[in-house]
C-alpha cells in the first residue's frame, strides 16, 4: 500500500514544528488517511505528555540515595583513617608489651626453678627504686632503651624438667610489664 | 572527579532545593527515555550525583535545566547500552508480551494502561529518535534546543522527530 506523501508534513504539523500551509489545508480536507493520522498524533502527544505515575515515595528513592551517596565517600575516609589509628596503636602498644596481664594474678611470679643456662646469663637487677619510680613522660625511646630485664633469682629448689620457665621483664614504665612464659623441656640442660 | 564533599553550607541548601525543583520532571524524563520507574530512578539518581559534582561550574539557573536535560539523556542513553540486550521485546509479540504482563487490561485504570502502552512503545524507537521526540514533546524543547541537547544538527533531529511520530503512531496502533 502506497503511503501518502504528506504523512511527514501532517506528523511535522501535529507537533507545531510548521505552520498549516494552504498547500497542507487542501490536502487534510480531500485526505481521509492524513485526517486520521493527524487525530492518532495528536492522541499519541496527549498520552505521551501525560504525567506519568509518581510517587512522593518515588522522589524520596532517588533524592534520599543522592544525599546519602553524597556524605558516603566522607564515612569511607573516616572508617578507613579510624580503621588505620586502630591497627597503628593496636601494633605500637602490642609491641611495648602493653596487653602484658597486669591483674595481680598475673604480675606475680611463683618461684620456680631456672634452667642452669639461663641463669647464667641473668642480668643484674636494676635497683628496685629506679624501676619502681620512672618518669611516666618517658617516650617509647627512651621506654625502649631502658627496658631492663629482670630475671627472677634462682631458686634453690631443685629443678625439675615439667616445670614452666617464667621470665618477667619490667621497663622503666611500671605500667608495662612483659612476662615470658616458656616450658622448660628443650631448654634445660641435663 | 572527587566528590566536593566540603561545600559550604550555603551550596548544600542550593543542591538541595535545585533537586526538589528538577527531580519530578528528570525522573518523569527518564521513565520515558528507559521506559520503566526502577531504571528511571537509577538514572535520576546518577543525573543529581553529577548535578552535585558539577554545581559550581554550572552559571545560572537555566543552564542548570539545560545541563540537565543533556546528563538525563547521556545517563540512559548509557544504561540502554547495558540493558539492550534484555528490554527489547519483538515488534510482532508486543501486543502479546504486553498482555501477559497485564492479562486484564479492563481492570487497570486507563490512565495506567497508556502509560504502560507509550513506555512500550518508546521501547521500540532508536535511542536518538526516542531522545529527540521526548525532548520535544514531552519537555517542550525547540528544535534547535533538542539539536544541542544531543550534539545533532537542527535538520536531522526534525526529520528524527517526525519520523519517531509516525513510528510512534503505528506502535500505538499495534498496542491497540
Amino acid at each position: 500500500m502506497n503511503e501518502c506523501s504528506y504523512r511527514e508534513e501532517v506528523a511535522e504539523y501535529a507537533g507545531g514544528d510548521v505552520a498549516l500551509t494552504e498547500d497542507l489545508r487542501a490536502h487534510l480536507v480531500d485526505c481521509g488517511e492524513c485526517q486520521a493520522l493527524l487525530l492518532g498524533l495528536e492522541e499519541d502527544r496527549r498520552l505521551l505528555q501525560a504525567e506519568p505515575a509518581i510517587s512522593a515515595a518515588d522522589l524520596d528513592v532517588v533524592r534520599s540515595a543522592v544525599l546519602r551517596r553524597r556524605v558516603e565517600p566522607r564515612k569511607y575516609w573516616g572508617a578507613a583513617v579510624a580503621a588505620g589509628v586502630v591497627v597503628a596503636t593496636l601494633l605500637g602498644a602490642g609491641s611495648l608489651g602493653v596487653f602484658a596481664p597486669r591483674t595481680p594474678e598475673m604480675a606475680y611470679t611463683p618461684p620456680v626453678p631456672l634452667a642452669p643456662r639461663v641463669a647464667e646469663k641473668a642480668v643484674t637487677p636494676l635497683p628496685t627504686e629506679k624501676v619502681r619510680r620512672p618518669s611516666r613522660k618517658a617516650n617509647s625511646d627512651e621506654l625502649m632503651a631502658s627496658l631492663a630485664v629482670l630475671l627472677e633469682p634462682p631458686s634453690t629448689a631443685p629443678a625439675t624438667s615439667d616445670a614452666p620457665v617464667v621470665v618477667t621483664m619490667s621497663t622503666a614504665d611500671p605500667d608495662v610489664v612483659i612476662i615470658l612464659l616458656a616450658d622448660s623441656k628443650g631448654e634445660v640442660d641435663e | 572527579m572527587t566528590i566536593p564533599i566540603e561545600m559550604p553550607v550555603t551550596a548544600v541548601v542550593e543542591f538541595e532545593n535545585l533537586m526538589r525543583s528538577h527531580e519530578r520532571r528528570i525522573l518523569r524524563l527518564a521513565i520515558r527515555l528507559t521506559g520503566n520507574l526502577a531504571d528511571a530512578q537509577d538514572a535520576a539518581q546518577e543525573v543529581f550525583m553529577r548535578l552535585h559534582r558539577h554545581l559550581a561550574s554550572l552559571p545560572d539557573e537555566n543552564s542548570v535545566e539545560r545541563w540537565l536535560h543533556r546528563v538525563t539523556v547521556n545517563v540512559c542513553f548509557d544504561m540502554g547500552r547495558r540493558m539492550k540486550s534484555s528490554r527489547r521485546v519483538p515488534i510482532d509479540g508486543l501486543a502479546r508480551s504486553l498482555a501477559s504482563v497485564y492479562p486484564s487490561a479492563e481492570t487497570l485504570a486507563s490512565r495506567r494502561e497508556g502509560e504502560e502502552r507509550i513506555a512500550a512503545a518508546l521501547r521500540h524507537l532508536g535511542k536518538r529518535e526516542r531522545a529527540a521526540l521526548v525532548l520535544r514533546d514531552l519537555e517542550g524543547l525547540t528544535t534547535a534546543e533538542v539539536a544541542e541537547t544531543l550534539g545533532s544538527t537542527e535538520s536531522t533531529v526534525r526529520v528524527q522527530i517526525s519520523k519517531a511520530r509516525l513510528k510512534l503512531r503505528e506502535l500505538l496502533k499495534e498496542l491497540q
